[in-house]
């Protein structure tokens, strides 16, 4: 999902100037129309998120609360929430993770 | 929501500090390949070409995730100072919900889903449910056929449906049937997403609009 984040710092960026514009490769959408890759640069890469921690329900005390958007998945009947108040910012968007014995991005 | 295992390796990815298109780019720690978040496909570096697994999930309130699942487990890292709330969605016409069928990508407008909460759809033998909860703003993709048979199901109540063909009662989130003769059946989830129009016309040109009552499922 495209942030309003992202697309604020994207639109800062170019009005400052920053802007460092990788290569362009083409690569196609799905009719075989040029999409050309050309991301833009505006920071060095982030940390990677490993070993996030989590809470069971009983466990949370307003570290969330009833009415805050999460991302919920299930995989393998074992479900967790990722609050998108916790995922906001550039260096919080990937959070690698493990959820019923699989490998998982949980990603915004 | 990805898988990360790619191959025989599950990779760590990091926010690559780039955008495209105002769009996240993943980086994998491994091969510093970059990846397009929104397609979960890397564009560029030596796993270019390499599409991601898609794994279902939901955009929802905490308390409607946790009276659907009551065992689950929630991510705590530190609060950052914006909160997000059902708010969020205050202009309607800014999200999509979409999703992709072989290479065909579809997208239906969120002010259609606030009026027909459960869409049932039919794409040449896929059948597939869109359902809308009002209260937590949850979208979920599910597949309508259970033990090979295409049910047809009608909005119930703020979070349930019922299915005309046993008249079973189901919770519209889980996909679970509650009541009835099918009760215990599960409803398979999809993968859908929700996106701004905007990222979603950039970097599917060619989606299709899906739009009621075209689409909708007659058996």
């Amino acid at each position: 999902m495209v942030r309003k984040i992202g697309w604020l710092i994207g639109t800062a960026a170019l009005a400052l100037g920053i802007t460092n514009p990788v290569s362009g490769q083409e690569t196609s959408s799905e009719k075989g129309e040029a999409l050309v890759f050309n991301p833009r640069k505006l920071m060095t890469p982030r940390p990677a998120i490993v070993n996030a921690p989590f809470l069971r329900v009983n466990e949370v005390t307003g570290e969330v609360t009833d009415s805050e958007l999460v991302i919920g998945m299930v995989v393998n009947k074992q479900a967790r929430a990722y609050p998108i108040n916790q995922l906001t910012g550039p260096s919080r968007e990937i959070i690698n993770d493990a959820l019923g014995g699989r490998d998982i991005a949980a990603t915004w | 929501m990805y898988a990360r295992k790619v191959g025989e390796q599950s990779l760590t990815f990091v926010v690559s500090g780039m955008l495209w298109n105002r769009s996240l780019v993943m980086m994998d720690q491994e091969t510093e390949s970059l990846w397009s978040h929104i397609l979960g496909r890397a564009m560029q570096g030596d796993l270019e070409g390499t599409e991601l697994e898609s794994l279902p999930s939901v955009m929802t309130t905490w308390g409607a995730w946790k009276r659907d699942h009551p065992e689950t487990t929630v991510l705590n890292l530190s609060r950052t100072k914006d909160r997000f709330t059902r708010k969020f969605y205050e202009d309607l016409s800014e999200f999509v919900y979409g999703w992709m069928l072989g290479r065909q990508v579809y997208h239906c407008a969120f002010e259609v889903l606030q009026a027909h909460p459960v869409l049932n759809l039919d794409f040449d033998g896929w059948p597939v449910l869109v359902t809308y909860d009002q209260e937590s703003t949850a979208v979920q993709m599910l597949n309508r056929q259970v033990e090979g048979r295409k049910l047809r199901f009608e909005a119930e109540g703020k979070h349930r449906m019922r299915d005309r063909e046993t008249n079973s009662v189901w919770n519209r989130n889980t996909g679970v049937a509650l009541e009835g003769p099918l009760r215990g059946r599960r409803l398979a989830h999809e993968i859908g997403l929700m996106s701004y129009k905007r990222a979603w016309d950039v970097f599917h040109p060619d989606s299709r609009e899906v739009t009621p009552p075209d689409r909708v499922g007659g058996e």
